[in-house]
This record gives structure tokens, C-alpha cells and sequence, in this order.
């Protein structure tokens, strides 16, 4: 972890955290201005985590923390400590891709896949909340995940079918 | 006229088995997993981390750098400033040279002088990014502002300050054309439509930055580099030439790009720089790109100011038209540079034989402009077909039967326009009459009668346009002063594992050329997509192309795949002759092995062929090994691809606020490799248009040349809530570009025109509810507009989560009078009671410079204001606004208005302060309560010290 600990003679100090990443338990020492997201993926090594803005606007560092989606750039690796995180990197461990990342691709909801892991975890949470039951209201809970590739409709398209909204008919 | 109307005018061509379908994506499985490998996604355990210091003015002198403290820092490795720097590496290539035009030098880093804010001067290379960083705070620059200018226009007067020395003015290029008799053909129409036309400035914001990572190892002397390009073999060369560098010496490859759309074409200074550390360290060296780097560091797009002019006869045909414009290049000439295809493609789909394009390209401080999706065509196309709509309107004509009365038919084709462009072919009527269908246009234009005096109004837009797509071969490329040819190549190998290895320089950026490319050559050679491994974007091991840009990549590709796919079938029927004991033309090569016709159970699977071939163990004496082909496909014409775009609208007349409630597009690339695909660039590139016509925009100051809005947060870019789903109507008539060589007619995926061509039926539908005849369509100020997902609007620019506005009111014992001598006479002393005020200048006119130290939370920073009194009512009231940059510390800039007001209150006077701080950048980002806990934290000193300080100035008078 370089990136955060290397700051040799200035030796800042660090803290320690202990927190669950997809199902393991973590115990570490960082740097306490160190961002959760750069914490994910210099310290621990989970790059499918993505930074777009580190201003809480573009979701591309969307994760779950207590299952609750959050933007890991606007918190720092110590505020993880006690809590559980999810990254992308949990969602289909095995062969098969999950439902959700199989509606994607069968809708090409993705062209660059840089705001993919995004939009699943945001996605994977919306599901558990049950927030959304229309299209208007899907799009308005995908809004804090921007995409500057698809135009959002098959995003949209795959999200409904995975959570079982009806979309408009044109 | 009529009977031609819906043929094709050519033949379907033959259409392999695997074109045309719905192929899953081969790249997804890893995107989808969080898999991918973007550059900052590789392991960094031995990487050095850079951080690049930029300039934070407009335009400035540089008249010292002291790095002294910030060498001292541990973990910091080195620091290269502009003099070392440009005595050692040549300034960047420009791959679009403007003719005629002398060259100004684009060094690594600003040599003595920077010419517009985020122009990198330092640069840091440490062991994380963080400690860059910190270093970065500590490195001493003493500028010397210089004036700017950041209007084109402003530009333009001959009191401007000049940018280059090189020029006679900050005019860079004039480009006119005349076709015709335009004046008298404009003199002759019964109808005649002017107008000015600003578009935005704007930034094409691929959701990942720049990003490149550089290894060097003095033993080896090669440079190993990683960069997030749309074009490797290209970039390889720039590096080469800028360093020094033999081409060989140096292996580059584009991993997973997170988008492009022109923004990532050609090298940019820290590329060089980034190089320079390895180089000098021996180690490899990564820098991303931040999003506050990327707004001012990354080119921009679009802005131009057209004045334009369209005059039409009673019958609505279109009877001469003229666009003069302007572009805002900005300080400097980059790789690609401003565009011309507004001039290009100005006429769009309509027979217009009179025609004036004027180009003319302006530098001002600014960043450097470039590609962006179109690249100039949204552009034209918007100003056309809003003269086009108003010009019907004048005339009492239906704009759609102006449409149709002039677009070109398909006898007319070839037909060269007034622009220069040559249409291959294309039959314009079809898709617009497919749209018009689509929308159902007579029964909403009677509903929309209906509603005529509702509060509520129906618009109805249509914009019908043309669009270049790739080149008209490298020839024509190599005679514009091109440093690029417009082929592609591809290498296709067959490996012992019954599959074809092939090779590409392109890089995939997310237009699927992993799949597309396979599924072409499956259908060329006869095996299943699955077959095909496409290796893409690496300059180790693949031919010389050109790269993906301006929609070329399929059309020249599948050239190149075409070719070398039956070069590679050839010899596999060869082969397989000799050990089936048939002759070739007996033979067939279908799902991965040849058989013989008419008695399948004699064949050879392709892997024991590519064997053979491989071992060369039993080939036949004239038969050399190997089983591989390297072709470069060369297209000998653009491609045009085209379409009509209609949208219904609903309007607030009152309030401006608008639904989208259809928008359908009807368009015609030619052949497509895979449908879904296809609507997926559309629904893209229509994002993108709808931001740039409602909410992107880049605003600048005027008065101290500053960037406003930055920030992903002051920047708006479109959510899943801003858009309407979008309805796709397909025309396809095949593209004769290459009818021998390029079997499947492909003509360019339209990759972006429709960006603006959203804009401009939505705009025009608005336009037309509110029979709104503003003059100015200034593209990215948000007038009003209805956002479910994010704050309200306001005029201009909307500002983020920091927008704070407070109130304080204080008691001082002095009179009314004596007060406001003191503010009016004082400004400097009552400046410097602002909390953490290092020092105030008059600059005369009641215009003022200081310097504000300011801590918020975690960050400090220090600003440079310029303020200025806007009004006063003697003994009553002064307001003042104030603008400025953090130009020390964590990066932000500020705009403040302030109003204090004065009241007797018995002997002594209340003062009054109204004040609204809007803070952006890193500090912006703190959010709205740090930041309004600040900002009150601040007024109630200000108070205290003004008080002090009055009774210490009253004392003394
Ligand atoms: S990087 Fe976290 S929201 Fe953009
Ligand atoms: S797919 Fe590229 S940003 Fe969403």
C-alpha cells in the first residue's frame, strides 16, 4: 500500500480500522486522510472500484456499506472501521454473472464499463430497499450514477428488468 | 422526382453469417465483474505517483520557482520545471497542422510564460500521490499576471492583449469559401433569416480522466508506456518525436479506455513530462488525471460564434445560405485542433448550390480546444436548421415540406455541396419520412393547434442532417497537411487451437471492437466470433494504423479484415486441397473446419490445418509456413451517414419549464455489423447532445479570465432523471463507397452528429411552443428547465452544494456619515479586517486585488481576489462583488457579492451585510454546512475588526 503508507521520515501517523470487505475481515493501519475508495483499491487491491470526481457526484465509487449504497469518496478509510463493505468484485464470485450483470450485457448496458460496478452496486441496493416501483422513480434513484457513453436507456432497461419495474412503453 | 424515392439505389450486398446480429459483447464479462484494467486498475506496489502544478491565471509570467522546501519533502523524487524541460524534449506535434499557419510550440511545461489556467508548470514525481501533492503546496511560484483575454470576439478588437508573438493577431486562421452567387441568390429570396448563434463551450468528460503510466529501465533503454488513448501507434510517434526517441524504442499500448469521444486523440504535456520522470528515475512513474485537472487541462470543444443567414422562396425552397464564424480555439493549437467540418458540412442535406462558409479561428487564454464527437458538424447543423425552421415560419410554410422539398434524392448522388464535401450516396427522404411517421406529426401538429392557448403548449421539432464519417482516403488526408492517412490494418493469424489471433492498433474504448472486429472476420473466414481473439491497441505486434476517431474505425477495419480474411481462407483451401485430396473449388470452409462439397465427412478441422501450416512438416514445396496475413485497407471516400430527428415537446410558457415527451430519430448508416451497438452510440451521443443544449457549458469571467464552474458538481451533465427514452428508427441503404472491397457498404455509425442534432429539435420545438424569438441560442445556459434530480436551476451556471448566502448585522458607535466616509474613502483598510487579508492593491476605477489566507476544516488555501464596488448610495448602501482563485494550497476559486447597508441607530449606525460566497473546486466540495459555519465564523470577526478599526481611524481623523 504505497500509495498511502509509504511517507517515510514524515511518518504520519496512522490509524488502525477493522472492517469486513466481501465477506473478509480486514485489519490494517492507514493514513487518516486516506479516502475509502483509494483505500479499496491501492491498499486492498480491489480496482473494480472506480473514481470519476471524488466530489460524491459521479457514483463511480459506488459500494455498500451495511448494505446501504455509498459514495467511497467522500468517506475515509477510518469511518469504514467496524463496518462491512461490499465492492463490485462480490457480486458474482463464481462462473455465472449475477441476474443483474447478466441484464446488462444482454441490453448492452455498458460501453466503456468504466461506471459499470456503479451502477450494480447502486442497483443491488435499490433492490433491497425497494425504493423503486416505476420508471420515472428508477431513473430519479440512478441519478447519482452518471454514464457519458450509453445515454442511460438500456441501463435503465436491464436495472427495470432486474428489479421487475415496468418501463413506459414509448 | 418521386418514383426513385424509396429504392436503395444499389444492390443489398452479399451480408456474411454473422453480420447484422446481436452479438453479446466479449468485453463485458470483465467490465461486468469490475475486471477490466485500466491503467490506474494495475498493480502500483513499485510506482511512482506524479503530481503536475498548474498554473492558476489566464495568462501570466513565470518569474520564479523555488523548489527548494518542496525537495526537501520525504518520499519526493523529483521536480521538473519548464526551462529543463524544453531544453530537453521538442514541443508536441500537431497532427492537424493549420495550413498556412506559423507553429506555436505547445512545450511539456510553460517556459517563462503560461497562457491559460490548469497550463502545467511543475511537475512531481513521488512515492504516492498524496506526497506529490503535499509537495506541490510547498513549491514557491511567483507569477506576474498579464492581461487575458477569454472571449473570441474580445479577441478580435485591436485593443486585445496578443497571446503569440508569432501571429500579427490573436486571429490564428481565416478559412472563407464562396460557392455561387450567394449575394444574389440571398437578394432574390422572398424570405430572408439572420441571426447570431453562440455555442457553448463545452467538455467532452469521459467518465475516466487521462491517465498514463510510464516505465523506464537504463539497461533496456526502452520505454514501456501505458496510456488511455484512442490512438496508440499515433501517440507512439508524438512521444517519439517530443522525446527524442526512436519509434522502436518505445512500446505502447491503450488497456481498457474509459471513454473518449475525441477528448483522448493525440498526446498531451503531461504525457511528455510523465516519460521524462521515468526516463531520469529509471522507474515507473503513473500519473491520473484528477476531475479538477481534467476541466482545465483536457481540451474543450464546440464554442464558436456563428452569424449565419438563409434565404428562401415562396415555395420553400432553400435558395442560398452563409455562415460566418468564429472559433474560440483557445491559448494554443492542439494535436487535433479546432475543427473545420462546420464549414464542411454547413449545406447538411439540402441542395444548395449558393453557399458562404467563412471560418475563422481565434486564440484566447483558454485550454486548448479539440475533437469531440462530430467535431464541428452539431455545430453547423444546429445554426442550419433553426434558419431553416424560421425561415419556413416567415413564409407560413410547414417546416416539414421545407425538408422535404430539399433534400437531395437519390439520382442527384454523387453530389458534392457548397461546402466541398462529396455524398456518396443516401436516400435523405427515407429516414425523414420514417420520423415524421414515427411522431405521428399531422395528428400532433392538430393537437398542438388545439392547445394554442393552453399554458401548457406542444412543440414539435424535426432537424434533418448529414454526416461525415471517416476519410476521403490518406491521399486526400496527406494533401490537407494531414499527419495521418485514413487506412486501417489488421493482422489475422491462425493459431493451433482451431482460432485466428488478430491483431489491431485500435484501442476499445467502449465501441466494442473486440466484437465487432470478430464478428467480421468470423463471417469472412468461416468460424464462429467465439473463435476470434482480438487483440487490440498495443503497438508490440500490431500493423501501423490510424485509430478510432470520427466514426472510422468499422469502415476502414472491416476493409483491412475483408482482405486479409480471404487472404487467410485462400490458404486454408490451399492447404487443405493437398490432405483432402480435392480441389479448391470443391472444397469450403464453414464453422472452423473445411469440407469437401457434397461429402461432409470428408474435412479438416482449421486447427490441424493451422498446424500444419505452422509446422510446415508436410506442406507442399511451393507453400511457405505460416498461416497469417497483414492487409491495410485504404477507403477511397468518406462515408456519409444520415438521418432526421423529431422530438414533441411539452411547454410552460410561463415558466420555460419542459418534458421531453418523444424524440425519435430516424437515420441510415449503411449496413450494420450489430444493431445493438449501433443504437447504443446513438443513445450516447443524443446524451451527449441534450447536456450541451440544456446543461453543459463552460463559463468563464470575463474580468479575471477564471473558470467558474470547473467541478463535476458546477458542471452538468445528464442524468438517467434528465432524459427521455429515445425511439430508433433504422433506414439502412448500403454505402457504395467500396463496393468491391468493403462488401458490407458500412457507412459510419453517425458517432456523433445527432449530439447536436437533439439539441436542435429540441430547441426548435421549444422555440416554436413559445414562439420564443430570442435571438441568441447560447447552448449550455440553462434558462429554466425542469431537473427532478438535482437542485433548482438558475440563470448562467448553476452552482453547487456551496452556495451560501448569509446575513450579519453589527452595531458600531460612529455616526452614519462617518462610517460611510470611512467605507468609501477607506476600502483598503476595511479590506484588510477581513479575517486572513495578506494584503490589498487599488487598481483605480474602485477596483481592487488582495490576497486572502483562508483554513476550512482540514484545507487551507490561499486566494487572489479581484474586487470591485459595483454601486453606492452616499450614507446609505455600497455593494461590491468579488471573483477570485485559490492560487496556494487546496485548489478552489470563489465569487462573492456583498451588499452593506447602513442605518442610524441612535448615535451610532447599524451596518448591514448581505452576503452570497459561492465556493467551488476541492473547497466548494466540503459542502454546504462546513462551509456556511465557516463563512459566519468569518463575518463575525470581519465585524469585530471593522469595528476596531473605525474607532481607530476616527480616532486618528
Ligand atoms: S468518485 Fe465518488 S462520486 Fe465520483
Ligand atoms: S459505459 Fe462508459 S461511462 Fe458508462
Amino acid at each position: 500500500m504505497p500509495r498511502v503508507t509509504d511517507a517515510g521520515a514524515q511518518m504520519t501517523p496512522t490509524v488502525g480500522i477493522r472492517c469486513v470487505v466481501n465477506g473478509k475481515t480486514i485489519e490494517d493501519s492507514v493514513e487518516p486522510r486516506t479516502s475509502l475508495v483509494d483505500y479499496l483499491r491501492h491498499g486492498v487491491g480491489l480496482t473494480g472500484t472506480h473514481v470519476g470526481c471524488e466530489q460524491g457526484v459521479c457514483g463511480m465509487c459506488t459500494v455498500l456499506v451495511d448494505g446501504v449504497a455509498a459514495k467511497s469518496c467522500l468517506m475515509l478509510a477510518p469511518q469504514a472501521d467496524g463496518h462491512e463493505i461490499r465492492t463490485i468484485e462480490s457480486v458474482a464470485p463464481g462462473e455465472e454473472l449475477h441476474p443483474l450483470q447478466e441484464a446488462l450485457r444482454d441490453h448492452h448496458g455498458l460501453q466503456c464499463g468504466y461506471c459499470t460496478p456503479g451502477f450494480v452496486m447502486t442497483a443491488l441496493a435499490l433492490k433491497d430497499s425497494g425504493a423503486a416501483c416505476d420508471e420515472a422513480t428508477l431513473r430519479a434513484e440512478l441519478s447519482g450514477n452518471l454514464c457519458r457513453c450509453t445515454g442511460y436507456q438500456n441501463i435503465v432497461t436491464a436495472v427495470a428488468e432486474f428489479l421487475g419495474v415496468e418501463e413506459h412503453p414509448a | 422526382m418521386t418514383e426513385t424515392l424509396h429504392e436503395p439505389q444499389t444492390e443489398s450486398p452479399p451480408v456474411g453469417p454473422w453480420i447484422g446480429e446481436r452479438v453479446p459483447r466479449f468485453e463485458d464479462e470483465r467490465l461486468l465483474r469490475g475486471r477490466g484494467q485500466f491503467v490506474d486498475d494495475f498493480d502500483d506496489s513499485r510506482v511512482l505517483h506524479v503530481a503536475v502544478g498548474r498554473c492558476p491565471y489566464p495568462h501570466a509570467s513565470i518569474l520564479d520557482i523555488d523548489m527548494s522546501e518542496a525537495l526537501a519533502v520525504a518520499g519526493v523524487e523529483q521536480i521538473l520545471a519548464g526551462r529543463e524541460v524544453a531544453a530537453r524534449t521538442q514541443p508536441l506535434s500537431v497532427l492537424r497542422p493549420l495550413p498556412d499557419v506559423p507553429r506555436l510550440p505547445f512545450r511539456a511545461l510553460a517556459v517563462d510564460r503560461a497562457l491559460y489556467e490548469g497550463h502545467p508548470v511543475v511537475s512531481v514525481a513521488a512515492t504516492s500521490r498524496a506526497i506529490a501533492e503535499d509537495a506541490l503546496e510547498l513549491v514557491d511560484i511567483e507569477y506576474e499576471p498579464l492581461p487575458h483575454v477569454v472571449d473570441a470576439e474580445a479577441a478580435l478588437e485591436p485593443t486585445a492583449p496578443q497571446i503569440w508573438d508569432e501571429l500579427d493577431s490573436n486571429l490564428v486562421v481565416h478559412n472563407p469559401r464562396i460557392e455561387g452567387d450567394v449575394d444574389g441568390a440571398l437578394s432574390r429570396a422572398d424570405a430572408r433569416v439572420a441571426d447570431r448563434f453562440a455555442i457553448g463551450r463545452v467538455s467532452a468528460l469521459p467518465m475516466e480522466g487521462r491517465a498514463i503510466q510510464a516505465g523506464y529501465s537504463p539497461g533496456i533503454s526502452t520505454l514501456d508506456v501505458m496510456v488511455s488513448t484512442q490512438i496508440p501507434h499515433m501517440f507512439r510517434l508524438q512521444l517519439a518525436e517530443a522525446l527524442e526517441f526512436r519509434e522502436a524504442d518505445i512500446r505502447l499500448r491503450a488497456p481498457d479506455v474509459g471513454g473518449g469521444f475525441g477528448l483522448k486523440l493525440g498526446m498531451y504535456p503531461e504525457d511528455v513530462v510523465v516519460c521524462l520522470h521515468a526516463i531520469d528515475l529509471g522507474c515507473t512513474v503513473r500519473w491520473i488525471e484528477d476531475r479538477m485537472e481534467h476541466f482545465r487541462a483536457s481540451t474543450h470543444a464546440r464554442e464558436a460564434v456563428h452569424r449565419a443567414e438563409l434565404g428562401m422562396n415562396r415555395d420553400g425552397t432553400i435558395q442560398g445560405m452563409r455562415d460566418r464564424y468564429i472559433i474560440d480555439m483557445g491559448a494554443y493549437n492542439s494535436p487535433f485542433g479546432p475543427p473545420m467540418l462546420s464549414s464542411l458540412m454547413f449545406p447538411g442535406p439540402y441542395r444548395v448550390r449558393d453557399c458562404e462558409v467563412d471560418r475563422r479561428v481565434v486564440a484566447t487564454n483558454k485550454t486548448p480546444v479539440g475533437a469531440y464527437r462530430g467535431y464541428g458538424q452539431p455545430e453547423s447543423n444546429f445554426v442550419r436548421e433553426i434558419l431553416v425552421d424560421r425561415a419556413a415560419r416567415s413564409l407560413e410554410l410547414d417546416p416539414v415540406e421545407v425538408r422535404r422539398r430539399n433534400v437531395l434524392r437519390p439520382h442527384e448522388m454523387p453530389w458534392t455541396n457548397a461546402g466541398g464535401a462529396v455524398y456518396d450516396s443516401g436516400d435523405y427522404l427515407r429516414p425523414l419520412e420514417k420520423a415524421i411517421e414515427a411522431i405521428d406529426y399531422e395528428r400532433v401538429r392538430a393537437e398542438q393547434r388545439q392547445r394554442d392557448g393552453d399554458s401548457r403548449r406542444l412543440g414539435i421539432g424535426v432537424a434533418s442532417f448529414v454526416e461525415m464519417t471517416g476519410y476521403p482516403g490518406s491521399r486526400f488526408l496527406g494533401k490537407h497537411g494531414a499527419a495521418y492517412g485514413a487506412h486501417e490494418s489488421v493482422t489475422l493469424r491462425a493459431n493451433r487451437s482451431g482460432g485466428i489471433d488478430l491483431y489491431t492498433g485500435v484501442a476499445t474504448f467502449g465501441q466494442a471492437t473486440e466484437t465487432t472486429f470478430a464478428q467480421i472476420t468470423a463471417s469472412v473466414v468461416g468460424i464462429s466470433p467465439d473463435a476470434v481473439a482480438v487483440h487490440a491497441g498495443d503497438t508490440l505486434g500490431t500493423p501501423y494504423n490510424v485509430g478510432s476517431f470520427a466514426s472510422r474505425t468499422t469502415i476502414a477495419g472491416a476493409g483491412a479484415i475483408l482482405a486479409a480474411g480471404n487472404d487467410l481462407r485462400a490458404k486454408v483451401l490451399r492447404i487443405a486441397s493437398g490432405f483432402l485430396d480435392a480441389p479448391v473449388d470443391a472444397l469450403d470452409l464453414l464453422d472452423g473446419s473445411v469440407v469437401v462439397l457434397g461429402a461432409p465427412q470428408r474435412r479438416m478441422a482449421l486447427a490441424d490445418i493451422a498446424a500444419e501450416a505452422i509446422s510446415g512438416h508436410h506442406l507442399s514445396a511451393n507453400e511457405d509456413p505460416g498461416l497469417e496475413s497483414t492487409r491495410y485497407f485504404d477507403p477511397p471516400a468518406s462515408a456519409f451517414g444520415n438521418g432526421t430527428a423529431a422530438a414533441i415537446v411539452e411547454v410552460d410558457v410561463a415558466t420555460g419549464i419542459f418534458e421531453v415527451l418523444r424524440f425519435v430519430i430516424a437515420h441510415d448508416c449503411g449496413q450494420q455489423v450489430n444493431p445493438a451497438l449501433v443504437e447504443g452510440q446513438l443513445h450516447g451521443g443524443l446524451a451527449q447532445g441534450f447536456g450541451a443544449a440544456f446543461f453543459e457549458g463552460l463559463q468563464y469571467d470575463q474580468d479575471t479570465g477564471q473558470m467558474l464552474n470547473g467541478t463535476m458538481v458546477d458542471y452538468l451533465v445528464p442524468t438517467a432523471a434528465d432524459l427521455p427514452s429515445f425511439e430508433i428508427h433504422h433506414a439502412d441503404v448500403p454505402s457504395p463507397v467500396t463496393p468491391l472491397r468493403n462488401p458490407w457498404g458500412r457507412r459510419g455509425r453517425n458517432d456523433s452528429a445527432r449530439c447536436r442534432r437533439c439539441q436542435r429539435a429540441l430547441r426548435c420545438a421549444r422555440t416554436v411552443a413559445s414562439r420564443d424569438q430570442s435571438t441568441t441560442a447560447h447552448s449550455g445556459v440553462v434558462v429554466a428547465c425542469d431537473r427532478r434530480s438535482r437542485a433548482t436551476p438558475t440563470l448562467g451556471f448553476r452552482q453547487g452544494g456551496s452556495d451560501v448566502k448569509f446575513e450579519e448585522v453589527f452595531e458600531v458607535s460612529a455616526a452614519r456619515e462617518k462610517v460611510w466616509e470611512f467605507f468609501d474613502l477607506e476600502a483598503e483598510r476595511v479590506g484588510m479586517c477581513i479575517p486572513g487579508a495578506e494584503e490589498i492593491h487599488s487598481l483605480g476605477d474602485d477596483k481592487y486585488r488582495l490576497k486572502v489566507a483562508q483554513k476550512v476544516g482540514s484545507m487551507g488555501a490561499t486566494f487572489d481576489l479581484r474586487a470591485r464596488i459595483r454601486d453606492r448610495q452616499p450614507t446609505e448602501m455600497m455593494s461590491l462583488s468579488a471573483t477570485g482563485r485559490s492560487i496556494k494550497g487546496a485548489r478552489g476559486d470563489v465569487r462573492a457579492t456583498a451588499v452593506v447597508s447602513l442605518e442610524d441607530k441612535g448615535d451610532g449606525t447599524t451596518i448591514r451585510l448581505d452576503a452570497d460566497v459561492a465556493l467551488g473546486g476541492m473547497i466548494g466540495s466540503l459542502g454546504h454546512k462546513v462551509i456556511a459555519q465557516k463563512a459566519e465564523e468569518i463575518t463575525r470577526d470581519f465585524a469585530v475588526a471593522l469595528g476596531e478599526s473605525m474607532t481607530s481611524w476616527t480616532a486618528a481623523s
